[in-house]
């Protein structure tokens, strides 16, 4: 023993301060992650986080306990957001121009559209034909695709970048539709690019796109569009971070304005419905402030998507408008407010009845199938169109 | 579990290092075998018993065979158990479906297929266990009474699901006694992040673009896309599979155990037989002791000769997977090294340096295209775009853009994959001592917080060893 003790080697500094620093960095890691208070949502990165795994035999013997553990660890991980946002630092350094489906440039993040599913894209546009078909022959019926940023700002990246060319997906769209009519809003966002018509951070129109949106609407649904001079504009907050941020985490300088237009004085909105699929509940105003508090500001306009909600107005001109939408639409509701006694926009991503059963449309003067390209190339919820079957 | 997991590096390995600094010498062997139980079963928590009553009757049958010690036959007899035991559980689980169906294929046949899962790392520890019992009855070896140790040897958890394959011979003193010093688990540590960020941040990043471009229709992607595909896999194994051994060998450094080395820059080869003198050496040692060398090696009638190569690779090929395409993966390479022998090698060295290299890259990533294609359409697609008969053009948008968008990190593997950092290390140390012993550490904090910063945000972090 004396021996070795006295053959001891001495230990170089180096050394030590490998071993130091390994253990301190789990230690402290891991020392936070268990101490620290549990959040059960990301608000940063607008997600619900695991909660702590149940433990029983069965879900031991079938891993569902250690796959649960492993990501119930990664979500409440210490300094997890910061950890994500070193890594897109990583990937920028590592010269990648695409991080996490998000093109980076210097004036906003921009969103790639996959390429479309194509079953789903098929589906979508047989139910919106079969929809004319059965009840709509008397009516009119009026399809907008709007494109993303990413198609808008397409020259900003790299031009080889494998994105979908969103006007051909929109005029292919359109060439399969029969009856209906289509409005190219492309056009006049493209005019527009130098104005603020897209979130930096968020893969929504903002305010004003949804106001270019209208305006191209207004030929096609008969209503003169408002000048947009006649509209106050309330800046509600300026730190608004989006979706895309929250792929990414970084850039958070580019935070987005949420602005709220309010027509001359007068206010046409009397009530807002809105139907969670269980209950409704009544709303005095479109705008839902409370989310201006919160990281998800974007559900300011007309909360969070819901099955149905109904804004009721004191217009009289018998105009009653039914929107087939995703949430690109409920911006535009500001301005589309102001022509109709009633609108009514169904999500058909939260209804599994027959819409039928949710809406009569005998009420209804026009519908509108309002979507952003994005979710058209991938959702495949307006099949459940076909659930509603015209019986007479 | 693996390496590259949040639970390993801050739950697992933490409790287990700190436990097994803290127990004496004594009770380390047990806690090491209890962990490795523990950290097999996280991931395999029905089949953990494969392990255990293979590790088992390895012992028992090491225990009968130094009983018997005068009696040959007695001892053969054990070998033989020992053999048919491990390569039954192998061939049970590895192979009964892929022998099934060929067997219905051939004689138009309806058995049932068994389709029984593939408990993890199975091709490992069986191989390492039978080390054991043919070392001791070819009395290379000790016979092992102490059943904590030998347990310890198969579910030593470094080495237990990737390998390298640590024969027994090379840790039957460690098993016993061994020294672990600050400077053993100084170097442990070193090579531990090393590996977590070869695997984490290099082979992950670039096997994501593999696994986008292996998902395409092959008859619409362009020549450019394909080589960029499978250079990409090809950096993608050897660092995932690099990587894991080099955690492995760090591992079982802070538990005072020398793992010998598995790759040595496979991709600086400069012959296809010097590849295999550089890539999974513990694999192709383990072949060539225990199939090769038992079956005359190269010391007999030429027609054995090359019945042996022919053997040796078919089967190197079978426990990469029960697929044929790794048969054909395998006897590939034992086609190469025939010609190499017979007059391919004079050629080489005729050759400069660059082009031996050259020449041997290129064949070893043709050998990923068979690895990576289990079925012979998608073979013969592949390997169409590859040599532009598909005319599908040299060079789309896709590829153009995905080369850019990766060209950091393919430039960065290519490097990594050559001798120049080892030699720039030792080089800096030698000039520059004072400086580099501070800088050390610091890369290796970087490298570490990099490598958690990968792993919270894994979205793709694959294990490519189920397989085999």
């Amino acid at each position: 023993m004396m021996r070795e003790q006295k053959k001891k080697k001495k230990i170089p500094a180096g050394k030590k301060a490998t071993i130091v620093m390994f253990f301190a960095v789990i230690v402290v890691l891991i020392g936070i992650t268990v101490f620290a208070p549990k959040k059960t949502i990301s608000e940063e990165e607008n997600k619900v986080l695991a909660s702590f795994p149940k433990i029983s035999i069965k879900r031991v013997f079938d891993t569902k306990f250690m796959k649960d553990f492993d990501a119930y660890l990664s979500d409440h991980f210490a300094f997890r957001t910061n950890w994500i946002a070193a890594e897109t630092e990583v990937q920028k350094v590592l010269g990648r121009s695409e991080i996490n489906g998000v093109f980076i440039t210097s004036d906003r993040m921009l969103e790639a559209v996959d390429q479309p599913d194509e079953s789903a894209v098929a589906g979508s546009i047989d139910a919106i034909n079969r929809y004319k078909e059965q009840f709509g022959s008397q009516k009119q019926v009026a399809v907008m695709l709007v494109p993303t940023a990413g198609q808008i700002y397409r020259n900003t990246y790299h031009p080889y970048a494998p994105v979908l060319d969103q006007t051909d997906f929109i005029q292919d769209v359109y060439g399969q539709l029969k009856d209906v009519d289509t409005v190219d809003v492309f056009t006049s966002l493209n005019a527009a690019q130098n104005s603020y018509i897209y979130y930096r951070t968020d893969h929504h129109w903002t305010s004003y796109g949804a106001y270019i949106g209208y305006a191209a609407l207004s030929k096609t649904l008969g209503y003169n569009a408002i000048s947009r001079d006649m509209f106050n504009i309330e800046h509600a907050s300026n730190e608004f971070l989006g979706t895309i941020y929250s792929k990414v985490l970084t850039n958070a300088e580019m935070a987005d304005s949420i602005d709220l237009y309010y027509y001359a004085d007068k206010d046409v909105v009397e009530k807002v419905e809105v139907f969670d699929g269980v209950k409704s509940q009544e709303y005095d105003s479109i705008f839902f402030r409370e989310h201006l508090n919160t990281k998800d500001k974007y559900s300011t306009y007309l909360g969070t998507n819901q099955p149905m909600v109904t804004v009721k107005t004191n217009v009289q001109n018998g105009q009653k408008l039914l929107i087939f939408k995703d949430s690109y639409a409920h911006e535009m509701v500001q301005f589309l407010c102001q022509h109709y006694e009633e609108i009514t926009l169904l999500d058909m991503r939260y209804i599994n009845q027959s819409f039928t059963e949710l809406v009569n449309l005998d009420d209804y003067t026009q519908t509108l199938f309002l979507y952003n390209v994005g979710s058209f190339t991938q959702d495949n919820s307006l099949k459940k169109l076909n659930l509603a079957q015209k019986t007479n | 579990m693996v390496f590259s997991s949040l639970t390993f590096l801050f739950v697992f390995l933490p409790i287990v290092l700190g436990l097994y600094y803290a127990l004496p010498m004594r009770y380390k062997n047990a806690l090491l075998f209890v962990s490795g139980i523990v950290f097999y079963a996280w991931g395999e928590p029905i089949y953990v018993w494969v392990m255990v009553v293979s590790t088992l009757i390895d012992y028992t049958a090491g225990r009968l065979m130094y009983r018997f010690d005068d009696n040959q036959k007695m001892r053969t007899v054990f070998l033989l158990m020992s053999l048919i035991m491990n390569l039954g559980l192998l061939g049970v689980f590895k192979y009964s479906s892929f022998v099934v169906e060929n067997i219905n294929w051939l004689f138009s046949l309806n058995i049932p297929n068994p389709n029984l899962p593939l408990p993890i790392g199975i091709s490992f520890f069986t191989f390492q266990s039978m080390s054991y019992t043919i070392d001791l009855y070819r009395r290379k070896i000790k016979v092992q009474k102490d059943i904590v140790a030998f347990t310890t040897y198969v579910t030593l958890f470094p080495q237990l699901v990737a390998g390298p394959i640590v024969r027994y011979s090379e840790v039957a003193d460690e098993l016993e006694n061994r020294v672990i010093g600050m400077n053993t688990i100084a170097n442990g540590i070193g090579l531990f992040i090393k590996g977590l960020g070869k695997k984490v941040i290099l082979a992950n990043s670039i096997g994501a673009v593999w696994t986008s471009i292996k998902a395409m229709e092959y008859g619409e992607i362009s020549t450019l896309t394909a080589w960029i595909g499978i250079l990409a896999f090809t950096f993608q194994i050897y660092y995932d599979f690099s990587g894991y051994s080099d955690m492995a060998k760090g591992l079982g450094r802070m538990f005072g155990f020398h793992f010998p080395d598995n790759f040595r820059h496979p991709y600086t080869s400069r012959s296809v037989s010097d590849f295999w003198r550089r890539w999974h050496i513990t694999m192709s040692e383990w072949f060539k002791s225990y199939v090769y060398f038992p079956l005359g090696g190269s010391r007999c009638s030429t027609f054995k000769k090359y019945r042996n190569i022919f053997i040796v690779w078919m089967l190197t090929g079978l426990w990469h997977g029960a697929s044929w395409n790794f048969v054909l993966w395998g006897l590939y390479f034992g086609v190469l090294l025939i010609i190499e022998r017979l007059f391919m090698q004079k050629v080489l060295d005729k050759l400069p340096k660059f082009l031996q290299t050259a020449y041997t890259f290129i064949l070893v990533v043709f050998g990923w295209v068979l690895f990576e294609m289990t079925d012979m359409a998608s073979l013969g697609s592949f390997f169409g775009v590859l040599f532009g008969a598909k005319g599908t053009g040299f060079a789309d948008h896709y590829a153009i853009f995905t080369l850019l968008n990766n060209l950091v990190l393919f430039i960065l593997c290519a490097i990594g994959s050559t001798t120049l950092v080892d030699k720039l290390t030792v080089k800096m140390s030698r000039k520059f001592h004072q400086a580099t012993a501070i800088a050390l550490p610091i890369l290796q904090t970087v490298l570490l917080l990099i490598s958690i910063a990968f792993l919270v945000n894994a979205t793709y972090n694959p294990f490519l060893y189920f397989n085999f």
